[in-house]
């Protein structure tokens, strides 16, 4: 019998990005974009991100590396601000294991031409599952991604 | 045009019940049991949906008698008998955002008696409900799960 706990947790990241508001917005809003930075590393074999970008709208994508432990994702989408504001929640599995779910809050402000990112997540992780720091670690990594694809010339 | 802003917090209220496991676990999952606390104080219950499994959603329309204005989506996502409700949910009143929660029932057995604790993560969004509020109707729900067990 699965031994049953929780571990409630919050972390923030705030990064500035040299693209305007509604371009790092656009980065979230489809699929087409969203799958260039968001996700595990290139060398995983994924799925299609499904995205339906509006409220009570579902997003979800899964993979990992070739043979190895499937991660799944699943989000939705609870408010939705242009260019301002995105608040989703969202559960990961791996292989049929629930680890964690999560509330984030993106909010995007102007600074000077650019943006500041604040991104906000409070997460539950489920029946012993150690996150030790690398949901945090991992959305820095998507962050990194995100803005090699919003700051490109 | 309106001001945006979002106050992060969590809310965290214990409760011991003089009731098996079972029976404070069906307050959340049985309809009828429910209705008997599911609004704080003397808030009426205008329209529900009822939708209880891990993935299932439940919309429900409620407040004050006189003008039951706002609306709460919830989206179960862990549901363990006995044991553990996980949800989120949005909160508005006429279409305004007010907040998204994620929420973490927990509940075990203390002695003959049964142990609750609630987690609250919530996102207040654009200053239209404040932590204090948030848990008073928290802790007031609660409160009414106790007598209703007391029935």
């Amino acid at each position: 019998m699965t031994e049953r706990s929780t571990k409630h947790a919050t972390f923030t990241i705030e990064r500035t990005f040299a693209a305007a508001p509604s371009r790092v917005f656009a980065a979230y809003a489809d699929a087409k974009s969203k799958m260039r930075w968001f996700g595990g590393p290139d060398e995983w074999e994924k799925s299609n991100l499904e995205l339906d970008f509006k409220v009570g709208g579902r997003e979800s994508v899964s993979g990992g590396p070739a043979g190895g432990t499937v991660h799944s994702y699943s989000g939705i989408y609870q408010d939705i601000v242009p260019d301002e504001r995105i608040v989703l929640t969202y559960e990961l599995l791996l292989d049929d294991r629930r680890i964690s779910v999560s509330l984030g809050t993106t909010e995007f402000k102007p600074a000077g031409k650019g943006t500041r990112l604040v991104y906000t997540e409070q997460a539950v992780f489920l029946d012993g599952y150690d996150d030790a720091g690398s949901r945090e670690q991992g959305t820095r990594f998507l962050f990194d991604r995100l803005a090699a694809f919003v700051d490109k010339a | 045009m309106t001001a945006r802003s979002v106050e992060h917090g969590t809310i965290r209220l214990a409760r011991r019940f003089k009731a098996p496991p079972a029976r404070v676990f069906a307050a959340w999952a049985e309809p009828k049991a429910r209705a008997k606390w599911d609004v704080p104080g003397r808030w009426v219950i205008a329209e529900q949906s009822f939708d209880f499994r891990a993935g299932g959603r439940e919309l429900k329309r409620f407040g004050p008698p006189d003008d039951p204005r706002f609306v709460a989506d919830t989206l179960y996502v862990d549901v363990v008998p006995d044991s553990r409700i996980v949800f989120s949910y949005s909160m508005t009143s006429r279409g305004t955002p007010i907040s998204v929660s994620l929420t973490t029932v927990e509940i075990s057995a203390d002695g003959d008696h049964t142990r609750l604790v609630l987690t609250e993560q919530v996102a207040f969004l654009d200053g239209n409900d404040r932590m204090a509020s948030r848990e008073e109707g928290l802790a007031s729900m609660l409160d009414k799960i106790g007598e209703s067990l007391a029935d």
